[in-house]
């Protein structure tokens, strides 16, 4: 006998896929005498025969399991399918409630599914994604407050690879925004300088170039195609140059494919992080901020790096770094799971899954509500089938499986509608997420499998109780009774719960969009009309350039007003810094923000002194030594005189003395409250450009503004905004839940109400000879109508108890975000329960009518 | 008397001919050299097993071996009811071939 080589096993997976087709007695030989034909096979034929026979046997197995289980039952299948076709067919009406509610569910979950999985595929390309991780640390600032920072020492990826052997790469990134240009083009974008190891940790396509080498060289430069497209078109961007701020020239010698969408970084171009030093002023160097990538070996846990930085990093870098906390995030959770301050690359909520996860399932939920509802109250009418099935033999069990295939079936009509829905809905839930979801089924295995799971569940969750029910009618009790009263009240419940959550989704939508017009119409204490904010990107910025920008710029007849500052009103509260009173006899620390202005700020918005005077230019004390104060401050400070009082902050060096107070205003946004601010005269710190304007002259001014800007700053390009654009961006979040609730509202509604409508149609239709009887014996066509909505309407009453303190709880803990709110008014839950109940009964009403007025005689002539 | 198909008939023969080898494999090959047609060894089984169940054979398990991945052979044999239902099956069809040669039926091409 031939010596048989040991790899002369048969597939394992092949024989796995056998082991469970083949179950029971067969199994124990079966197997075994596959085992030795095989090798038979291999020895004759060789591996490959021998291994495409085997698999072949599945096929074979597969066969013959259906010939022996399937083939009595499938005459009975077909009976199944063809009895419920015909009734769906039958009960059209019904039919089309169910199926439209349960698209829009399914629809829903769908959508939910592909913007989950979006969320989570950001930046899982990586190959090496899960050892990558990222340093960041967090630390109080002087008055106490937490700040949660990215950004690490420049030298610190270099120490940790050196002293921890897990860590075997290190990158570095450094972003920097600015003017890029060519010879003839000039376009903003962001820059990233990174170590050349930055493209082995991370997995970017590269078209052209080495990265390593590139990165190695002093100006070398890898741009992205887009930007290429952009500055050279069709032309090689390969030798050409690109200047950053008019000062650094890098040349291009590599190219990379676009940032996949999935991407956290949307870069365009990268260059040598070691340029920094000719960026950033040599005194300054040392503590650049960059952020830290660290490659730790396969296999290697980070338990020990995560739990050892922070005191790697006070042994080499001294006992100051203590009250900075290090530790280390991997890459992966960067998107979802990290709120930090300044990030490089987009961000996302883990909650906005959950919330949309949610609400679909919800969706669905009602939809399957309706199925039940329509189910358990048809199914006396099909008492007779049930009954007939039953004496000829079937057993209870056959017939939970016949209707639940029924269910099913009726999702799988669900799930093809919701295919033409999806296409539907899928770019305006694009547009409003910012994302770029498609939709291409059977060529993504997943949501082709997403939806056939979503059409069994939601028809086994929407049959499973009607089949139970159902099929437990004896053919006896059903020609007695007309349904138990056991199954009326879940009915009603259910009817109960869809417009809960209904009546919770409209209330809440009304909350959310009072308080957006709160945020929207709030008077911030100061003037916000016709002002627009020009960004200042420049570090030598100064009182004397101010000055001839305004004189320059007040010429044009448009420009009503100017002034500048540190910041602009409704965005930030300025810095917040310990302060104390001098000569108070007590040292108290007082945390106040400290807010950097010109001398017409104030005036520039309309801001009113409640005492004392403005800053005066004329006076040499005002520039340095003068301090206003607000109301809060004041308050704080518990002054009963304060003008004259001299206060100061160590921390900057501020000392001087107040000479006025204004009234408070809310310089950050709502979601703060109103804080004590010290403002001080300094342009050495401008960040922004607030010009007031002529109403009407808006587009003429931003070109105006442009070519001057050009003039002074060749090649800066000049971003402005609107001031009430601006300040209401911040609110994007609020905007964003007020679509969802309404839109969530919407559907709900809509689905609840269809239910409703079948619901009262079926009343309709088994009371016919009831009202029949009724209107002979001298029933108004009112006293019928009434009959007929009264329960109706005491459910989705009832619904209001159960939906207002839900909702009041809900939003009380939403509206904790904001230092000021609109409240919930009571009025709220008043229209909601009016336009519920309006709905509610423009719903019913039509099949009360028909009833109503319907000839008894034609109802009762069968009788 | 319960009636075979071809296929279980000629399996029962099968088994009769392999005496006390009569397992899945052997079976599976002589009916491939008896019939001149590819079996796979599902339907061998099914078959089988289905004479299995008409109480013409029985079967038993024997120890697992190495040599088929660890796993045991299931030998068949016939019941008494099997070997009568061979005598049936033998009388009728020698009753129905009786005088009947192939020479016979080759004269007739």
């Amino acid at each position: 006998m031939k010596n048989i080589k040991s790899e002369y096993t048969p597939p394992k997976f092949a024989a796995w896929i056998l082991e469970k087709i083949n179950g029971g007695a067969r199994s124990l030989s079966f197997i075994g005498d596959l085992y030795e034909i095989f090798r038979e096979t291999a020895i004759e034929s060789g591996l490959l025969k021998a291994r495409l026979w085997y698999w072949k046997q599945i096929l074979n197995s597969l066969n013959s399991l259906f010939k022996n289980t399937f083939m009595g039952s499938f005459i009975m299948l077909k009976n199944y399918l063809k009895i419920a076709l015909r009734n769906l067919l039958k009960g059209k009406f019904y039919s089309t409630i169910n199926i439209t509610g349960l698209s829009i569910g399914i629809s829903a979950c769908i959508i939910a599914i592909l913007f989950i999985r979006d969320e989570f595929s950001i930046d899982d390309f990586h190959v090496n994604g899960s050892n990558i991780y990222r340093v960041s640390n967090e630390f109080s600032g002087p008055t106490g407050k937490i700040y949660r920072t990215t950004r690490t020492r420049l030298n610190m990826a270099d120490d940790l690879v050196e002293n921890y052997p897990e860590v075997i790469n290190s990158a570095r990134v450094f972003e920097d925004y600015g003017v890029l240009s060519s010879d003839e083009k000039r376009f903003n974008d962001y820059i990233f300088f990174v170590d050349a190891s930055f493209f082995e940790l991370f997995t970017f396509p590269l078209i052209q170039g080495d990265p390593g080498t590139i990165m190695s060289e002093p100006n070398g430069a890898i741009i992205s195609e887009s930007l290429s497209e952009k500055f050279f078109g069709d032309k090689d961007p390969i030798g050409k140059t690109l200047t950053l701020e008019m000062k650094h020239t890098f040349v291009i010698k590599g190219i990379m494919k676009d940032s996949p969408p999935n991407s956290r970084i949307d870069y365009n171009m990268f260059v040598p992080i070691s340029y920094l030093r000719n960026v950033i002023p040599e005194e300054r160097y040392e503590s650049t901020d960059v952020v830290t990538y660290l490659l730790l070996a396969e296999f290697a846990s980070h338990e020990n790096l995560k739990s050892t930085i922070q005191d790697f990093v006070i042994r080499k870098y001294g006992e100051k770094f203590a009250r900075r906390k290090y530790t280390i995030q991997n890459i992966k959770d960067l998107y979802l799971n990290s709120y930090l301050d300044r990030e490089i690359g987009k961000s996302s909520d883990i909650k906005y899954t959950y919330i949309y996860s949610t609400l679909a399932l919800i969706i669905l939920l009602i939809a399957s509500i309706n199925f039940i509802n329509l189910s358990t109250a048809r199914g006396i009418k099909r008492s007779q089938e049930i009954g007939l099935r039953k004496v000829v033999g079937a057993r209870k069990k056959q017939l939970v499986w016949q209707f639940l295939g029924e269910s099913v079936l009726t999702s799988f009509f669900a799930v093809f509608i919701s295919v033409a829905l999806i296409h539907q809905f899928l770019p305006w839930f694009n547009s409003y997420t910012g994302k770029e979801l498609s939709f291409r089924l059977f060529l993504d295995w997943q949501i082709t499998a997403g939806m056939i799971i979503l059409a069994l569940i939601s028809g086994l969750v929407s049959g499973i109780y009607p089949a139970l029910i159902v099929s437990r009618y004896s053919p006896v009790t059903t020609l007695k009774s007309q349904g138990s009263n056991k199954n009326r009240f879940l009915r009603r419940s259910l009817v109960v719960f869809q417009f809960s959550v209904s009546l919770l989704f409209i209330v809440c939508t009304f909350i959310v969009s009072d308080q957006m017009n709160y945020l929207r119409n709030k008077d911030l204490g100061f003037d916000t009309d016709n002002k627009m904010i020009f960004e200042v990107y420049d570090s030598t910025f100064n009182e004397k350039r101010f000055q001839l920008l305004k004189n320059e710029l007040m010429q044009n007849p448009d420009i009503v007003d100017m002034t500048s500052g540190f910041s602009t009103p409704g965005l930030y509260n300025g810095y917040e810094m310990p302060f104390e009173i001098i000569d108070s006899g007590n040292n108290n620390k007082y945390n106040m923000s400290l807010l950097w202005i010109d001398s017409e700020f104030l005036d520039f918005y309309q801001v009113k002194f409640v005492e004392g005077r403005n800053f005066n230019m004329k006076l040499a004390v005002d520039r340095k030594g003068a301090l206003i104060l607000n109301e809060s401050a004041v308050k704080l400070l518990g002054l009963e005189n304060p003008i004259g009082k001299r206060i100061k902050a160590d921390y900057e060096k501020v000392e001087g003395e107040i000479i006025g107070v204004v009234q408070d205003g809310h310089l950050g946004s709502l979601y703060d409250k109103i804080k004590p601010t010290v403002f001080q005269y300094s342009l050495d710190m401008v960040s922004s450009l607030s010009l007031s304007y002529m109403p009407g002259s808006e587009q003429e001014l931003i070109t105006y503004m442009n070519e001057k800007w050009n003039e002074l700053y060749p090649g800066m390009v000049l971003n402005h905004f609107f001031m009430n654009e601006r300040i209401e961006r911040q609110y994007s979040d609020v905007e964003k839940t007020e679509k969802v609730y309404n839109f969530a509202a919407l559907l709900s509604v809509l689905i609840a109400c269809l239910g409703l409508f079948g619901l009262s149609s079926y009343n309709a239709e088994s009371k016919i000879k009831e009202i029949g009887i009724r209107k002979v014996l001298g029933s108004s066509v009112s006293s019928i109508i009434k009959l007929m909505t009264k329960d109706f309407i005491i459910l989705v009453l009832i619904a209001n108890i159960f939906a207002y303190p839900t909702a009041y709880y809900i939003m009380s803990k939403w509206l904790v975000q904001f230092a000021y709110t609109a409240g919930i008014k009571p009025q709220t839950f008043f229209i909601t329960s009016l336009i519920t109940l309006s709905i509610a009964l423009l719903t019913i009403i039509y099949q009360s009518f028909r009833s109503a007025l319907a000839n008894p005689v034609d109802s009762l002539r069968y009788e | 008397m319960n009636l075979l198909t071809r296929g279980e008939e000629v399996v029962l023969i099968a088994v009769w001919r392999l005496g006390e080898n009569a397992y899945g494999v052997p079976i599976r090959s002589l009916l491939i050299d008896m019939t001149e047609k590819d079996w796979s060894l599902s339907s061998v089984y099914d078959a089988l097993e289905r004479l299995e169940k008409k109480r013409y054979l029985e079967s038993f398990l024997s120890e697992p071996m190495q040599s088929r991945g660890g796993r045991s052979k299931r030998i068949y044999r016939h019941t008494k009811e099997g070997l009568n239902a061979m005598i049936r099956l033998k009388t009728t069809q020698d009753r129905i071939w009786e005088g009947i040669t192939k020479p016979a039926i080759e004269g007739r091409l």
